[in-house]
């Protein structure tokens, strides 16, 4: 594990309705030494804890109670405050096959399909965090 | 030459087809949707023990939680969906509506911030049921009910009554109904005090794997199944929100003796 100082790292959100998964993720993205890490497991609580921690790239889940992904993007990219802010989803209702039919990206947003590895997610965070 | 489109093309038909693939579209993405999260968490799981991070015992002893777990919801969720595709077999016998709420409610331990009111009618005629498969649609039932009222509680009302058609009721969309004038029913009414469904969501309580349920506290067959029992008894479910909050579910049974 290397560890950047922290004001090097890039903070990435994770909101997705399983904790066990955004715990395991943060643990995994954490020991990468390159990420701080936030977890939201409450839909509702989304878009405060987006304008909260001011992230670097959100990691969204796209089936969840309450507000699901599409509705959460829909509300972040019509806010002037938060629309900058990278998205990419990360799901379990598209196959891996379908993605890269479509070059990975689905209405415009990049999709990393589950199960993804933590290698797969480091690659896919790093190839859509802003340069 | 036969200009006629061919029956496969016919508006019934391919709105038909449209909805079938709709609805498997639906199936598949919630199968996924219940056996991809918990893999998700397998891999992670997995990813952590073998990562750099130093860990503890009680650290690897929760990570080998997370794997358990994550196999268990597998487990379950490719059981559920086995039954749900399994056709039901039904074997019919005169039963006591009042014995059946019972005994579905015996199968669960209560909360303390839980109140159950009883209302039985003590006349009710016999219903012709399978005692197994009703027993466990009511408690399916039941069991939604008290999961909308955890862990803050509230009121579970049970309710039964006798019921004697006054004209055939069809129910919404269906092309048929079961009941006719003159025909005995049960009517058996479980109400909660809980956060009700959004009304968003409301239509597609039925299907296979929709819940509102936290992710891993169920796996959404519930109604899917207790929907499928009752239609085989040629019966009727309906569930609603209820004015002042909670949810209210209606099932009616026929009567053992019709008139």
């Amino acid at each position: 594990m290397s560890d950047s100082p922290d004001s090097a790292k890039k903070k990435i959100l994770l909101i997705d309705d399983e904790p066990f998964i955004t715990s395991l993720m943060a643990m995994n993205l954490e020991d990468s030494g390159r990420f701080e890490v936030r977890e939201e497991n409450d839909s509702l609580k989304a878009l405060d804890a987006i304008q909260d921690f001011l992230p670097d790239l959100v990691v969204l889940d796209v089936m969840m109670p309450d507000l699901d992904g599409a509705d959460i993007i829909y509300r972040l990219k019509n806010d002037a405050r938060l629309k900058h802010i990278a998205v990419v989803f990360h799901t379990a209702t598209v196959r891996e096959a379908e993605l890269h039919a479509h070059g990975g990206i689905i209405s415009g947003f990049p999709f990393l399909a589950k199960p993804a590895t933590t290698d797969q997610m480091i690659a896919f965070i790093d190839k859509h965090l802003p340069k | 030459m036969n200009s006629d489109p061919p029956e496969s093309s016919t508006p019934h038909t391919t709105l038909t087809q449209l909805e079938e693939a709709g609805a498997l579209s639906h199936f598949a993405s919630s199968i996924a949707h219940e056996v991809c999260n918990p893999l998700s968490q397998i891999v992670l799981a997995t990813d952590l023990l073998a990562g750099p991070r130093p860990l503890t015992d009680d650290m690897r002893k929760k990570i080998t939680g997370f794997l358990r777990q994550g196999a268990d919801r597998i487990d379950k969720a490719m059981k559920a969906m086995l039954s749900t595709c399994t056709p039901i077999e039904v074997g019919m016998t005169p039963e006591d509506a009042n014995a059946l709420v019972e005994n579905a409610l015996a199968t669960f331990t209560l909360e303390a911030a839980v109140q159950v009111e009883k209302n039985f009618a003590a006349d009710l005629p016999l219903i012709l049921v399978d005692k197994t498969h009703i027993t466990e649609a009511i408690a399916s039932l039941c069991a939604n009910a008290l999961d909308a009222m955890h862990p803050g509680g509230g009121t579970l009302t049970l309710k039964t009554v006798s019921k004697i058609f006054a004209s055939s009721e069809r129910e919404g969309w269906q092309r048929q109904s079961w009941f006719r004038a003159g025909d005995h029913a049960v009517v058996i009414t479980i109400a909660d005090t809980g956060h009700g469904i959004p009304e968003n969501k409301i239509g597609l309580i039925y299907e296979a794997f929709f819940t509102t349920k936290t992710a891993g506290k169920g796996a959404g067959l519930g109604l899917t199944v207790a929907k499928k029992v009752v239609d085989l008894h040629h019966g009727r479910l309906e569930i609603s929100n209820r004015p002042e909050g909670g949810v209210l579910a209606v099932m009616t049974l026929k009567s053992a003796a019709q008139p």
